[in-house]
This record gives C-alpha cells, sequence and structure tokens, in this order.
C-alpha cells in the first residue's frame, strides 16, 4: 500500500479564481490557497461551498445568482459555447484543466441534450498534478495493460497523468494519450499546463473510441492512456486495439475488482485478459496492486 | 482684397465640409465590405476550426483595417479580460469607446454582441449569416446610392459656400 504525499501538489489556482465571478475571487484566495480544496459547488440560491480534503467550507456568505452561474461558464468556455462540445454532456474543461459540471434546464432535440437553456448547479472540480505520485508503481506493470479503479474523488486522473509520465521518461517508452475532455494534460498557451514527459503524445476532444484507433494508426505507440471508460463501445475499441500489440493505461469507477466485475460493461473487458495488473485506489488516497487473472 | 481672400476660405470651408461628409460615406461603404469579409471569416472559423471567440477576434483584427478591425481588438481584450457577464456587455464597452464607427455598422455590431456566445454553434452560424444578408443590403443601398451622394455633397458644399461668400460680399 501506497500512501500520496500531496506536498509537491501543483494547482493552477489562478486559472481557477479567473473562473469565479469577481466578488467570489478574493474570498477564494484568501481562505482557500491553503485548504487544497477538491471541488467548488455553485447552486442557485444557495452559498457558494467548497469540499477540501478537510470537509466542507463556505468562501463567502452571498447567496449564487443566475448572472454568477452564466458567468462561469462564459468564461470557462471562453465566450464560446459553440465551440464546446462536451456542454451537451454536462460538462466544460476550462482553462488549467479544471473541470465545469453542469446541471440545470435541459435543451432536448430528437431525445438527447444538446444544450442548457437555464442553469441550476455547477460543480467545479479543481485539476490537481501530483509529480511522484506513481513513483516505482511504473516497474511493477507486467506485461499486460493496466487498470486504475477508485471511486470519484480518489486521484485516479492524478495517478494516471504521473504514471504517463513515468513510462515515457523512467521506462523510455512512447504512450499516446488519448484525451477526451482535455483534464489529463490541458493544453494552456502554447504548450501543456502540466508536464507530459518526452515520448508522450497526446490527442485532445477526441471520443476514446476514434481516437484510439486514430493513435493506434498514426503514432506508433507502446501504450495508450484513456481516463475513466464507462462505454461499451470503449471497452470494444480497447478489445481491438489490444489485439494489435499495444497495452493500455485506464482508469475505471469502482471501488475494488468485485464491483468492477459485477458491473455488465467492464465484466467482459476483465474476461477477455487485456489487463494483467489492477490498481485500487482508495478515498485515503493510498493504492494497492493486483495481478489479474483470466476467468 | 481681405474681403476676397475670407471668401475664399468660406467657400473652401464649405468644399471641405461637403468633401469631409462624401469621405465618410466613402468610409461607410469600406466599412461594411469590411464587416462582411469578418462575418465571412467568422463563419470558416467557427464552422471549420471551432475557434473561441477571444482569438477569432484577434485574427479578425488582423485581417480587417480601420475602425472595424480596432473594434474586434478590442472585443478580443474584453474578452480575454474576461470580466463581462456576457459577449453583450464587452461589447456595449468597445462600442462606447469607438465614437468613429458608423451608425449603420454600430447596429450590425451591436446585434452580433446579442448573438455570440448565445448558442450552439449551427444556431451560431445562422445568426452570423442573417447579420451578413442585413450587411449586404446595407452595402447594395450604399453602392447604390454612393455616386450620386458623392457627387451631390461635393456639388451642394461648393455651391452653398459660394453662395454664402456672395451674401457676405
Amino acid at each position: 500500500m501506497v500512501a500520496v504525499g500531496v506536498e509537491n501538489m501543483i494547482c493552477c489556482w489562478q486559472g481557477l479564481l479567473e473562473l469565479l465571478p469577481l466578488w467570489l475571487r478574493e474570498p477564494m484566495d484568501a481562505g482557500g490557497r491553503d485548504k487544497q480544496v477538491l471541488e467548488l459547488r455553485l447552486r442557485l440560491g444557495q452559498m457558494p461551498q467548497a469540499v477540501t480534503g478537510r470537509g466542507e467550507w463556505y468562501p463567502a456568505c452571498r447567496r449564487i445568482g443566475a448572472e454568477d452561474l452564466n458567468y462561469v461558464v462564459n468564461v470557462a468556455s471562453r465566450y464560446s459555447p459553440y465551440a464546446a462540445v462536451t456542454l451537451a454532456k454536462g460538462y466544460l474543461t476550462a482553462r488549467g484543466g479544471h473541470r465545469v459540471g453542469v446541471c440545470g434546464s435541459g435543451v432536448i432535440q430528437a431525445g438527447r441534450i444538446t444544450g442548457f437553456k437555464e442553469l441550476h448547479s455547477l460543480c467545479i472540480r479543481v485539476a490537481r498534478d501530483i509529480p511522484g505520485f506513481a513513483a516505482g508503481l511504473e516497474q511493477d506493470l507486467g506485461t499486460g495493460s493496466v487498470l486504475l479503479i477508485g471511486p470519484p474523488g480518489s486521484g485516479k486522473t492524478t495517478l494516471l497523468r504521473d504514471l504517463i509520465r513515468r513510462i515515457s521518461q523512467v521506462r523510455r517508452e512512447q504512450i499516446s494519450v488519448v484525451d477526451e475532455r482535455g483534464e489529463l494534460f490541458p493544453v494552456s498557451g502554447s504548450g501543456f499546463a502540466f508536464p507530459t514527459g518526452d515520448r508522450t503524445d497526446v490527442l485532445t476532444g477526441a471520443g476514446k473510441r476514434e481516437g484510439m484507433e486514430l493513435v493506434l494508426r498514426s503514432m506508433g505507440p507502446a501504450w495508450i492512456a484513456v481516463d475513466e471508460i464507462t462505454a461499451l463501445e470503449d471497452c470494444e475499441a480497447m478489445e481491438a486495439c489490444g489485439n494489435c500489440g499495444v497495452r493500455f493505461l485506464a482508469t475505471a469507477h469502482a471501488r475494488d475488482s468485485g464491483e468492477l466485475s459485477r458491473r455488465p460493461v467492464y465484466r467482459k473487458l476483465m474476461n477477455s485478459g487485456l489487463f494483467g495488473r489492477l490498481v485500487c485506489l482508495g478515498e485515503d488516497r493510498t493504492f494497492t496492486m493486483e495481478r489479474l487473472e483470466k476467468v | 482684397m481681405i474681403r476676397w481672400i475670407g471668401a475664399i476660405f468660406v467657400v473652401g470651408a464649405c468644399g471641405a465640409c461637403g468633401f469631409s461628409m462624401a469621405a465618410s460615406y466613402r468610409l461607410l461603404e469600406q466599412s461594411l465590405r469590411q464587416l462582411q469579409s469578418a462575418l465571412e471569416l467568422m463563419q470558416c472559423q467557427m464552422s471549420y476550426r471551432l475557434t473561441e471567440l477571444p482569438e477569432l477576434c484577434g485574427i479578425l483584427s488582423t485581417a480587417c483595417t480601420g475602425v472595424v478591425g480596432r473594434v474586434f481588438r478590442a472585443l478580443g481584450q474584453e474578452l480575454q479580460k474576461g470580466e463581462c457577464d456576457a459577449v453583450s456587455g464587452c461589447m456595449t464597452l468597445v462600442l462606447a469607446r469607438t465614437p468613429d464607427l458608423p451608425e449603420p455598422c454600430r447596429e450590425i455590431f451591436r446585434q452580433m454582441g446579442k448573438s455570440l456566445g448565445q448558442l450552439d454553434l449551427s444556431g451560431q452560424l445562422s445568426s452570423l449569416a442573417a447579420l451578413n444578408e442585413t450587411v449586404k443590403r446595407h452595402l447594395d443601398r450604399v453602392s447604390a446610392e454612393k455616386a450620386g451622394r458623392i457627387r451631390c455633397y461635393r456639388a451642394l458644399s461648393l455651391c452653398g459656400g459660394a453662395a454664402l461668400a456672395l451674401l457676405l460680399l
């Protein structure tokens, strides 16, 4: 079991502050910088609520108005909702990699949500990078693919990001990242907000299935990394690409291997023998590794 | 002698007024043409590259010259600052700081500010196409009236100046 240190945590704090309404920036900056804020929840008519490693914290007494929610979405999308294709899926990725989850009155066309006419709540998940989080893990990856699992907020994306860097830098292997939501390596100016490693290629914005096929065809990777596999078609694409000699590094929502195998989406993938190692993250940001046997 | 010099000044001043009005009419036509090409470029950038508005304004400010280019540059800077709730707020600030923008162009920019950043891609492209139609209508009218108006401003100002000079003499 490995404990996760947060001493080296990197967070684009300024990017987070710039997302917030002007009146909320100062109290958030004054009180939140040293509290390791994980999430900031803005709900219409309620006070802003920050979720930290030590519980909840209310940075200001003023209640959130509709104009505040609109402001956050406008700034996160850089006043360009037409360019934020993920808004219809309920989230936006802002500068610095912070993910803004959106909830409100949806606009439905042909049975699918295409946008939001009114916003009711926003959940800003603070992007963090902890270099050294996965130290040593890269030496014990075996010969197959690796799946990182854990409950929401346990640090799967953070661990995946560091493991990608370590495969690239320490194992010196080519790795392609299919970063559908731009959270793993958010684009910042002319580069990336977090270091990627010298042998890492990042495809941002493409869907997982399409992205995996693209990087396999064009970048010749030894590894393909994807964050949060949730759909059956992602699993099918992984199976198809996995039989082409490439290894996967992926994350999924589950507490343990038992919970994972109970979910129909993952069951077939687990039984396929594609994954040789399972890294289980706990809520206390510790992780353990299991060897997976083909059933 | 002094009276004649005064008369020449009166005619010259009135003529300058007329020529300046003619020049501003030419500026209106030029601004509308620039606005038309800017709207076309916006549609291309949005539909192919999904370019975000701050970058798009930067591209447009270099593609357009004169007052239209200045409006896009200032709008891009306001959007980068991110202090307004919506694009319309940024546009209002920019237009207030650009008094030399011809009125028809000002109205088109105002409408553009209301529609930008409010819709999905297809809605955004449709609203830009509608604005482009409005610009085209203005441009057709201005181009059709241009020669007559310019001649009229020049002739009237010179004749008016000459008449005023005669009266004063």
